[in-house]
């Protein structure tokens, strides 16, 4: 099925609001995410986030930030799925990691072939931690993201799948530092900066700090019902919008992340 | 210690369902954690990357978390102290250091209930492994953790050592390989 088919175009587009392309989450927000905004993608294991961030991504205007999956990974799903796919401005973070990995790896293999093609005499000599001399640091991950997002043209959809990545490889307050400054990027840029995070890993009090840096909190989640699961989208938080908080029932198809049911709470 | 007042509002116990309610809520947070990691090593391309990475990223989450007054001249012994106490005692993680100094230390990891309890277990390993290092690197940025692949292969030996080599530096590549391949043996 042809991408243009998930246009609702009874969701007019409003001035001051970034849509997603998916017709129903765009209805469940009441005309997208307001310009400038923060949203927090919080998604339990198994609720397919990939999938919703991804059709997200080919809604127009966006850069993508990828950690997870390479550029080509992404746009072989996106083909799977037969989506009409624009041009999209990857930041192809999971490739350059990857690539760091095996130049590690071959430097760690070539270390070990010299060392057994030496003697014991001149091994002793080169003393035991000797390095060819092209090691190199580490790179900066989290200054790419930064940079990345401070070029990024205006009213544009910044996707960052995801900041598990980050967490893994720095401090949780240097982190928080970066998403801070890339929010103050995307408020200039007025874009939509979503950020996805795998809930229940980082702790309870690093969410809640997410969610208090954010200015909106969207979460998947899986719900076992008897012998099958369903998977629920909830608007948590919406700053100023107390409206959207709302709550829908999605299911992913062979056309992609489908919203089922809409229930307002507010 | 000098700022005892301060973790006691946090994390000191006060009465038995305290001491379970926290226990609890570590062992559920790792199984989330856990679970997490799996189900992305499925969802993905399978590289096992991924499990050590999510791994990593709850070791750094349990240290900001539980871990609140580290100083900038913590020992490895110092820091072994409170990672048992906070993290692993909770967990029911139990470790044999067979030498500590000042900046490196030697250990077995004798029990791991995530292993022992997950079908996964050359996941559970590297997740394991991975948390261990994402806890340690959060106390001592530069340092690293080497596995001793060459003893016992139920219990390796693993290396802390708080100012890694740059040869060190390369060794994370080389545990993931070999726990996954320790472990896939094991399990054929």
């Amino acid at each position: 099925m042809a991408r243009e088919a998930f246009i609702d175009t009874t969701v007019q587009t409003k001035e001051g609001f970034v849509r997603t392309g998916i017709d129903k989450l765009d209805r469940l927000l009441e005309g997208g995410i307001p310009e400038g905004f923060t949203v927090v993608l919080l998604g339990s294991p198994g609720s397919s986030t990939e999938i919703l961030v991804k059709q997200i991504a080919i809604s127009g205007a966006v850069t993508y930030i990828t950690t997870e999956e390479t550029k080509k990974e992404i746009l072989d799903t996106m083909q799977r799925f037969n989506w009409h796919i624009p041009e999209i401005d990857f930041v192809d973070i999971s490739e350059k990691y990857y690539s760091n990995v095996l130049q590690g790896e071959q430097k760690r293999v070539s270390i070990y072939e010299q060392r057994s093609k030496l003697k014991l005499k001149e091994l002793i000599e080169i003393g035991s931690t000797a390095m060819p001399s092209t090691a190199t640091a580490d790179e900066d991950f989290l200054a790419i993201l930064s940079n990345s997002t401070k070029k990024t043209p205006e009213r544009r959809i910044t996707i960052i799948n995801s900041l598990d990545f980050f967490l893994s490889q720095y401090d949780q307050d240097d982190v928080l530092r970066t998403v801070f400054a890339v929010k103050v990027n995307n408020m200039k840029n007025k874009g939509a900066l979503l950020i996805v995070m795998t809930k229940g890993v980082h702790g309870e009090l690093f969410e809640r700090k997410m969610e208090g840096l954010a200015d909106a909190v969207l979460e998947l989640d899986v719900i076992q019902k008897g012998s099958s699961f369903e998977r629920y989208i909830s608007v948590k938080k919406m700053r100023n919008y107390a409206k959207k908080i709302g709550i829908a029932r999605y299911v992913i198809d062979d056309s992609g992340f489908v919203l089922e049911m809409i229930e307002r709470i507010m | 210690m000098n700022d005892t007042p301060r973790r006691k509002t946090q994390h000191t116990a006060h009465s038995w369902e305290d001491v379970v309610s926290e226990n609890q809520h570590v062992e559920q947070w790792q199984q989330n954690a856990f679970h997490a990691a799996v189900e992305k090593l499925q969802a993905g391309h399978g590289n096992p990357d991924t499990v050590m990475r999510m791994g990593e990223a709850f070791g750094r989450g349990l240290f900001a978390q539980h871990i609140k007054h580290k100083t900038s001249t913590w020992t490895i012994k110092e820091w072994i102290m409170e990672i048992q106490k906070e993290v692993y005692k909770p967990l029911g993680t139990e470790f044999t250091f067979t030498k500590i100094s000042p900046d490196v230390a030697t250990t077995f990891m004798n029990r791991n209930p995530l292993a022992q309890s997950s079908h996964e277990q050359a996941a559970a390993s590297l997740f394991s492994f991975g948390v261990l290092r994402g806890l340690f690197r959060s106390a001592f940025p530069k340092g690293e953790l080497v596995l001793n692949d060459k003893g016992n292969e139920d219990h390796p030996e693993i290396f802390f050592k708080t100012h890694a080599s740059s040869k060190d530096s390369l060794e994370r590549e080389r545990t993931i390989r070999t726990l996954t391949f320790l472990k896939q043996e094991e399990g054929t």
